[in-house]
């Protein structure tokens, strides 16, 4: 019997006009979404290998240890073809410098900054917008709709239990639009390996069916939400109503309206404040180099105003090429090392500290976007393929790893900011002689004399590249589903289904057919 | 034909589907009013205090006109009090420029966003017209002809004289009024909350942009709401009306704009940031390369015969090095206005684009910053040549490279400061001059979609068979 009920509604909804523009729209949508965001995912990767590559080949052309400054790359997760989420927003590249905590990933490879607040046409917007639609389509008239023509009547003085007839009708909506879904990933997922060859491991075959399968619960909890109001009401135009209203609220308002609210409950500091407060560090750096100068009026010392960039000191020694010489340039670069790492540091614990504000900001938004379903399945499907925010601040927690693990390998084999002495030098400072130094600086002045570059004449003329094992390998494994964190979500998602399906289940036995 | 009218008016107002929406819409309206005002102040008082600073900063290095050249500033944005209208993604948009007298460096953000925010559509009158009052309107219009006919009302009000013209325009009228008198209670109590928590500047230059956001909201939901007056007349059954409007309304609020990003992208490529810093250094090589052996020496007098070299070596480098920066950003304006071209196939794209050019946010803004900034550094550098030129000890060479020019190729005499340009009397000056164009094609185009979404509903309806 129940078999028979469910053919039937599962034949009814086949023949519908609704039906059929699901099925079109569907699989129209989704291809045209696979197709571009794939070939938008190769070209990313494309410009990713190419960055590595050119960070490769430049580690070659470093010959000396303080020079070492890597750029670490974030590769584009190949799961960003199914849901974009935040993985083009942020940048992909971070210089890792030693006297300067990494605060931000710079510059995307093709990636275009004026539009980051455009939507993008992904899975996600397909299930949270289209698809959870057409759940509600189905859903909205199968009970006032049949009350108001009359076959509710029919239906329920047969012998079959009230139960059965709304697990049926439930059931029968979910399978039907099961097909379009089911239906368009397999297409999409057969362009992707037929025209644009992309591959996934196995876990990401997983991820991508839990991906379909919260497409599917979405739409679950939208068909049953339909059909409760459906339920609740006598006249389908008005469960209509009612549940495009808890629609519009839930998938486009709140999330929107939650984020504000944060902004409101948890402002920000001005953008300003971080600007200021690490000038004021700068400030205060710079007149420590001063107060260093003015101790030691025989170093003939100088400080150039604003050259922050990499990997200056701010002070420069005036040469002369003494041992007398040398000797003040080693203590120089003992009292400034000390200082840019502790510059480093404040600065960061300045960055950090707003950090805590934004997150702060985060929960609160989230937690107020508690009711909304569509902010459950963003974290549900990003989670899954991995392109939220925890991509980029995990690919950001690595890269200052590394820069710690990169100053704990300097610093273990002794090596110092030689270019702070006004010369290169591969070599612990413990290892130089120091009558070598008027002697390099005699051949410095040759080779300048002569009209040649530094790069010309330091470097591989002296040592060759440096070996390999003084660039550590940068190893993060980033580009994987993060199954754990889709749990909370998914679960919401399915006690929400419970709840909405038993307030309908409840409303259509005391349902007056009549 | 008013008769009809004021029978829907009165309908509709009554109407289950208008009482939930509208009031969703209203209150979507308050919040809009509180959200933005609140920004706005924050932002005032952000940007005046970064006005505040840079001239105190400023101030410091006037006695100097070499370090005053040199001074790095960082041009901000001022907030736009039009962004209620159309917040056009500003809070993702680069809204700074660092720059001197010689060099404009990258552009950069400076304002209150929080990243860990997913990018979501804000609350703004865009997102409102478009989105709810679109959807609104497709609700009231999708049963008024094909329902009418299924109750059987439609055979009997063009029994009793009626003819179909008047009844299309009776419709029309009526539904369109019920939209209005949302509309409307929602957006003077929005202007009223703005008014009176500070959102909006009671300047009579807001007049004219706001005035014009009206004028093509109610166009943009008289189009949807033509739109599902002609699919309600071409289709026989409500429910099939219903569900080919929410496809198109799909279609038009989420699928094109979301494409027009995507195709934007293909069509309009632009270089990686990575490209564009090889060719930069390329182009100051090559420069370097070709120019007079000596230009690289400084050996400490300005009056050296190999100074006017290196002035002109630098000179050239700065204009080359900008140009192609220059590019670059004109090519990511390009590609978002594209985007925003193609969006504008759908009329909430079209609104989108219209009501970010009126009120000078999104993509303008964007633009303007880049003229702004563009001009302020020639203003600053012309202000340093003219300086330079009533001081008669130096050779008259004004260039400089970043953070460090040759000391004495120009004048170190102090200037007053009242006498230096000021970023922020640019802005005022670019608001003074009406810089932002009016979207008069977007308006006609809007009117064609009145035109042609009216006439298709006008023909479906004479032709429609009431039985």
């Amino acid at each position: 019997m129940f078999i028979s009920l469910l053919s039937k509604e599962i034949r009814n909804h086949l023949l519908t006009f609704r039906f059929a523009a699901a099925f079109v729209t569907t699989i129209a949508l989704v291809l045209v979404s696979f197709w571009v965001l794939g070939d938008d995912y190769l070209r990313r990767r494309d410009a990713y290998n190419l960055a590595a590559e050119e960070t490769a080949r430049q580690d070659h052309e470093i010959y000396v240890p303080s020079q070492i400054s890597p750029t670490l790359h974030r590769p584009p997760s190949k799961l960003s073809i199914f849901t974009q989420g935040e993985d083009r927003r942020f940048g992909n590249s971070v210089q890792v410098r030693r006297w300067e905590v990494p605060l931000r990933a710079e510059g995307s490879f093709t990636d275009n900054m004026l539009m980051a607040a455009l939507p993008s046409l992904d899975l996600y917007t397909i299930f949270a917008i289209v698809v959870s639609l057409f759940g509600i389509l189905f859903g909205y008239d199968s009970i006032s709709g049949e009350r108001e023509r009359g076959t509710l009547k029919l239906q329920c003085t047969g012998s079959v239990s009230r139960g059965t007839i709304f697990l049926t009708k439930y059931l029968g909506g979910l399978v039907c639009l099961a097909i379009p879904l089911v239906l368009s990933m397999m297409a999409g997922l057969m362009l992707l390996s037929f025209f644009f060859s992309i591959s996934f491991t196995f876990e990401q075959w997983i991820a991508i069916a839990c991906i379909a399968l919260s497409g599917l619960i979405f739409i679950a909890l939208f068909l049953a939400l339909g059909l409760t109001c459906s339920a609740l009401v006598r006249n389908s135009s008005v469960a209509l109503v009612l549940v495009l209203f808890i629609w519009i609220l839930g998938v486009l308002v709140i999330p929107s309206a939650a984020q504000s609210a944060a902004d409101f409950l948890v402002p920000l500091p001005s953008s300003s404040e971080l600007t200021n407060a690490v000038k004021a560090t700068e400030r205060e750096v710079v007149a420590r180099l001063e107060g260093f100068g003015k101790e030691h009026p025989a170093y003939g010392w100088g400080v150039w105003s604003s050259n922050w960039s990499v990997p200056g000191t701010g002070g420069y020694l005036k040469y002369d090429g003494t041992v007398k010489n040398y000797r003040d340039a080693i203590e120089f670069v003992r009292f400034v090392e000390p200082l840019m790492s502790s510059r480093a540091g404040r600065i960061w614990d300045i960055y950090n500290s707003q950090h805590k504000n934004r997150q702060q900001q985060a929960m609160i938004a989230g937690a107020l976007s508690l009711v909304s379903p569509s902010f459950h399945l963003r974290e549900l499907i990003t989670s899954l393929a991995n392109t939220g925010y925890p991509v980029y601040g995990n690919f950001m927690d690595s890269v200052r790893r590394y820069r710690r693990q990169m100053i704990n390998d300097f610093e273990r084999r002794g090596y110092f900011s030689d270019n702070a002495l006004g010369f290169f030098c591969r070599r612990p400072a413990s290892d130089i002689d120091e009558s070598e130094f008027p002697k390099r600086y005699e051949y410095y002045k040759q080779q300048v004399a002569l009209g040649r570059r530094t790069d010309e004449f330091v470097g591989p003329h002296l040592w060759g590249p440096l070996p390999e094992d003084h660039f550590l390998p940068f190893s993060h494994s980033l580009d994987k589903p993060d199954f754990a964190a889709s749990l909370q979500p998914g679960l919401f998602l399915v006690i929400s289904i419970a709840i909405v399906f038993s307030i309908g289940f409840v409303a259509f036995l005391r349902y007056d057919v009549r | 034909m008013l008769k009809i009218a004021a029978h829907q008016l009165k309908d509709g107002l009554r109407d289950a589907k208008f009482i939930f929406l509208s009031a969703l819409i209203i209150v979507a309206f308050v919040a809009n009013g509180a959200v933005f005002s609140n920004k706005y102040q924050h932002d005032l008082n952000d940007y005046s205090d970064h006005v505040q600073e840079t001239g105190r900063l400023m101030q410091q290095v006037c006695d100097n006109l070499q370090k005053l050249a040199l001074f790095q500033q960082v041009m901000i944005q001022p907030p736009q009090p039009l962004a209620f209208i159309a917040e056009g993604g500003t809070t993702m948009m680069p809204n700074a420029v660092e720059l001197n007298a010689f060099s404009r460096w990258g552009i950069q953000y400076s304002r209150r966003s929080n990243d860990l925010l997913p990018a979501l559509p804000k609350l703004d009158w865009n997102f409102i017209v478009g989105v709810l009052i679109s959807l609104l309107a497709f609700l009231v219009s999708y049963g008024s002809v094909a329902g009418e006919k299924k109750a059987g009302t439609l055979r009997q009000v063009l029994s009793n004289q009626v003819s179909k013209l008047n009844l299309f325009f009776g419709k029309y009228l009526g539904l369109l009024a019920v939209l209005f008198v949302c509309f409307f209670i929602g957006i003077i109590i929005n202007l009223f909350v703005l008014f009176s928590l500070g959102g909006l500047p009671a300047d009579p230059g807001m007049f004219q942009p706001v005035a014009w956001a009206i004028l093509l909201s109610l166009l943009c939901i008289s189009a949807f709401l033509l739109i599902g007056l002609a699919v309600s007349s071409l289709t026989r059954e409500p429910a099939v009306a219903l569900v080919v409007l929410l496809v198109l309304w799909v279609i038009a609020v989420f699928a094109i704009p979301g494409a027009g990003r995507l195709i934007a992208e293909q069509v309009v490529p632009i270089r990686t940031q990575a490209e564009i810093k090889d060719e930069i250094a390329r182009i100051l090589q090559e420069i370097e390369d070709n120019a007079p052996p000596d230009a690289g020496n400084w050996n400490g007098d300005p009056f050296a015969p190999n100074v006017p070299d290196r002035a002109k070596m630098w000179i050239d480098q700065r204009a080359a090095a900008s140009r192609i920066q220059d590019d670059y950003y004109n090519s990511l304006i390009l590609q978002t206005k594209t985007a925003q071209t193609l969006a504008s196939v759908s009329p909430y794209g079209l609104l989108n684009d219209s009501l970010q050019m009126t009120s000078g946010t999104g993509i303008y803004g964007f633009q303007q910053l880049m003229r702004n900034s563009i001009a302020y550094r020639q203003q600053l550098y012309q202000f340093v040549v003219n300086r330079d030129s009533t001081d008669n000890t130096t050779p008259h060479l004004v260039y400089g490279l970043y953070s460090y020019c040759d000391a004495g190729v120009f004048s170190s005499k102090p200037v007053p400061f009242s006498a230096v340009p000021k970023a922020r009397n640019i802005w005022n000056e670019s608001v003074r001059a009406g810089d932002s164009d009016l979207p008069w094609e977007h308006l006609l185009i809007l009117l064609g979609f009145n035109l042609v979404a009216g006439l298709v509903a006008l023909v479906a309806l004479l032709r429609y068979d009431p039985r």
